[in-house]
Parts: structure tokens; C-alpha cells; sequence
């Protein structure tokens, strides 16, 4: 692995992983990344992490500028950008800017890029991630350099660079994800999503009518549920549920 | 040939680690459809987060064909927060001397060699290699969920999974948890039916100044 800036990659991406292992909020993950990050020269980076469920907020850790985002926001730039589109529409990584597709993009497509160059970001690399059911979340670093010094970084780390994406998604899901808890009892989303669909008189076909799973999936995530809340039926499972919930505030 | 990758190496074999990451692309989410998260041609779960140590297996010419994951069962494991079902009334282990082992993955060129026994000498690789590991560790045990397929290789191989429970159908797998014995007495079994000369695992001594 070639140098950059004189520090070798694998010191970078140890520094990195190091500083993961510490972290125990999005700021320490943030600062993490935003430090591997600037060692390789590239300007500013933006993890996007797509809601569980429908109608719940993204998670966004960034070191985009704050005025840039602010503006794409209030613009809901999100349904116009092509990389938003790209992430989304398939897993495997890429890289953006103007002079990459300018071809395809619409002239708003265009402008957007043209401002968000006047905010320091000219190009850039993304990497999504999706599972079975789609995207789930999105990785990228982004340059405000003329593209061939960015070219040159993509390709001489563009694996360990996905590396650092996927292990810092990793890392956002393990450590910021709020489980639920049911008596101090931590159950995954799913288990708790099906003990609550439950708790209204579903059965396990419907469960899985519901969320879009096989039947035997979600009667796999009940199991779970009663399993980790040590009974041995759903209504004690359900009393459990409603119990902690009167607790809560 | 066994490779440890440990978390204070994960720097020095970054390119290792994105080939394992491609590796279990290719078995997790190609071969077997799995719902797994996927980047590109790399697959991750949050378990990598928890900076396990990993085993590579790689043949004559350094490609990296097996690899598994060990984490420590003291603290965060697929079983307890994953498969809890698998226990029965067991409660999952949760001690220094046992870890668990997950994402144990093969994917061998049809010419991979084989043992007398049948099975590529690629697996038997990767089993002493867990078991030297252990030793090393002074480890007793590996947990693990797996499935009766691969149940039945262990078997064979010489290093038979002791059951925790029965068997439950996962989606399209029919998976069991069990402990494999770290032991030399294991050790020497895998090697001989195996056909193995000696060690196979192989980890860096010294640590990259800084």
C-alpha cells in the first residue's frame, strides 16, 4: 500500500479501527472517521443510516459543512441527488462529481453539484450498504480536490477505504441503535416489533403479513422474545411488554 | 496454511481482511442467499464491530479460500443475542475459556486437495487451526450455531459438536448450537484423519512500531 502524505495506510486504518474500539457515541465515531479521513486528504465525510422504521428520523453522522446541510435539506435535495439514488438503487460502491456522469444529470442534478462545490465538495466516493430487504445505510468521503489527486486515492485504497465504510457501519448499528428494552431486557427490533404486534391478537402468519416475513420467521422472532424474557408463553411475554410500558415515562 | 489476525493487526493485513470480507460475499450471500449485509462484494454484520480475532485459511498460492470468527463468550455472541432459541433451557456460556466461533466459511476450487477421508485438507486446516487457537488461549471450548450439514462434516473430521439443544429450522437452514472440545486429544484426531504434518497456524510475534 502506497503512502500517502507519508503516513502508510495500514497506520491509518489501525489509528482508525483503534479509535472505533474506543468509541462509545456518534461524536467519537465521528471524530474517528473524520481524522482517518483527513489523513487521507480527503475533505469531509457523511454516514447515513436509513430509519428502521417508516416515518422514524435517518441517523446522519457527518463532517459535511453544516451550512451545506441545512441547505440541502430545506431543499429535500435528497430526492433529487443521484448519488441518494445511486446508494440506493444498488450495493455496490462508486464515485460521483461533476465530471463523472455529467451526461446523465439533469440540469437541476447539475446545479446541485455546482453548489455544493461552492461548499467545498467537488467529488467523491461512495459506499452503500444494503441486505435482503434493501438499502440500509451509505458511507461517503468527499474531496474538494480536482479529480485526478482524488483518482489517485480511490484507486490506491478504495478497498481498505470500503473497509473503513463497512466498519464503521458496523460499529453505528452495534453501539447507537436503541434496542428495546422490556424489563431492562434488550430485544432486537424485530423481536420486539413482532411481541408488540402480538400483544394485539396477531398471530404469526399475520405478523409476517405485517412486517413482510415468512411466518416461520416471525414465529422464530417470538421465540427469541419469550426465550430472552425467560417465559414460556406469548401472554406472559405480552403481560411482560405492557408491564414495562406503564413503567416507562 | 492457518493466518490469526488479531485486532492489533487488523492495520498490517487490512487487504487480508477485505479478502475475507469477499470471501464470505461470495458463501454467505451467493451460495447460500442468507439475508446479510452487504457492500459491494463484501459482507459485514455487526459482530465484526466487537473486534473479534479471525482465522484465514489460504492455499498453496496464498488465496485466501476459509476463514471463521472468534469472539470471546464473556461478552457480546450470536447465540445469546441472536439465536437464543437454540438453548433450550441451557443458559449460553459466558466464561474466559470458552469463545465462539461464527461466519466459518470454505470456498475451494474444485482441485482443492483432499484427505484420505474425503474432505478437503482445507477444512482440516481450518478446524486444527481453531483448536490450536484455543490451546493457545487455554481455551476448553468453542461455541458455535451451526447446521447439521456441517454437523455431520465435523463428525467426520473428527471433532464432533456436543449439542445443546435440538435442531430448529431457521429459514432455509436447520441449525443446532454445540460446543467443539479444545483439547489435545481434538487436536490430535483433525490431524490424523486429516492427514496434517503439524501446526498449521501462523501469527505475526511482532507488533508494527508506531
Amino acid at each position: 500500500m502506497q503512502p500517502v502524505l507519508g503516513v502508510p495506510m495500514h497506520r491509518i486504518f489501525q489509528a482508525f479501527i483503534d479509535r472505533l474500539a474506543e468509541s462509545v457515541d456518534a461524536t467519537d465515531l465521528c471524530d474517528g472517521m473524520a481524522s482517518a479521513a483527513a489523513a487521507l486528504d480527503l475533505h469531509c465525510f457523511a454516514y447515513l443510516a436509513l430509519p428502521h422504521r417508516r416515518g422514524d428520523k435517518p441517523r446522519l453522522i457527518s463532517t459535511y459543512p453544516s451550512a451545506w446541510t441545512s441547505h440541502y435539506l430545506r431543499r429535500h435535495y435528497e430526492r433529487l441527488d443521484p448519488v441518494i439514488i445511486q446508494a440506493l438503487a444498488a450495493p455496490d460502491p462508486f464515485e460521483w462529481g461533476l465530471a463523472v456522469y455529467p451526461a446523465r444529470m439533469s440540469k437541476s442534478q447539475r446545479g446541485l453539484f455546482e453548489e455544493a462545490s461552492s461548499f467545498g465538495i467537488r467529488c467523491g466516493f461512495t459506499i452503500p450498504i444494503h441486505d435482503s430487504r434493501g438499502p440500509i445505510a451509505a458511507v461517503t468521503f468527499a474531496a474538494d480536490q480536482r479529480r485526478p489527486a482524488f483518482e489517485r486515492c480511490i484507486k490506491g485504497h478504495g478497498r481498505v477505504l470500503q473497509l473503513m465504510g463497512i466498519y464503521f457501519h458496523a460499529h453505528a448499528r452495534r453501539k447507537l441503535v436503541s434496542e428495546r428494552t422490556v424489563d431492562g431486557v434488550p430485544l432486537s427490533v424485530r423481536e420486539f416489533e413482532c411481541l408488540e404486534w402480538a400483544a394485539q391478537g396477531k398471530s404469526a402468519w399475520e405478523i409476517g403479513r405485517i412486517l413482510g416475513i415468512s411466518r416461520r420467521t416471525a414465529a422464530f422472532h417470538l421465540d427469541n422474545g419469550k426465550a430472552k424474557l425467560g417465559v414460556h408463553s406469548i401472554c406472559q411475554a405480552v403481560a411482560r411488554l405492557a408491564a414495562s410500558k406503564s413503567i416507562m415515562p | 496454511m492457518m493466518h490469526l489476525i488479531t485486532p492489533d493487526f487488523y492495520g498490517e493485513f487490512a487487504d487480508e481482511l477485505a479478502e475475507m470480507h469477499r470471501l464470505r460475499y461470495r458463501v454467505f450471500k451467493e451460495r447460500l442467499d442468507w439475508d446479510v449485509q452487504v457492500s459491494g462484494d463484501m459482507e459485514v454484520d455487526d459482530f465484526d464491530a466487537l473486534h473479534p480475532a479471525y482465522l484465514l485459511q489460504r492455499d498453496i498460492g496464498g488465496r485466501i479460500q476459509g476463514c471463521v470468527r472468534l469472539l470471546p463468550s464473556s461478552g457480546p455472541t450470536m447465540l445469546r443475542e441472536i439465536f437464543p432459541v437454540l438453548l433450550g433451557t441451557q443458559p449460553a456460556p459466558a466464561s474466559p475459556t470458552v469463545w465462539e466461533s461464527s461466519r466459518f466459511a470454505l470456498d475451494l476450487a474444485p482441485s482443492a486437495p483432499k484427505a484420505r477421508s474425503g474432505l478437503a485438507i482445507a477444512t482440516y486446516e481450518l478446524f486444527a487451526g481453531m483448536i490450536e487457537f484455543g490451546l493457545s488461549r487455554g481455551l476448553i471450548d468453542v461455541v458455535t450455531v451451526t447446521d447439521v450439514r456441517m454437523e455431520r462434516i465435523l463428525r467426520r473430521a473428527g471433532w464432533p459438536l456436543r449439542r445443546i439443544d435440538e435442531p430448529r429450522t431457521l429459514g432455509t437452514t436447520h441449525a443446532v448450537a454445540g460446543y467443539l472440545e479444545i483439547s489435545e486429544d481434538s487436536l490430535d484426531r483433525v490431524r490424523s484423519i486429516g492427514s496434517l504434518k503439524g501446526p498449521v497456524l501462523w501469527a505475526p510475534v511482532r507488533l508494527a512500531v508506531a
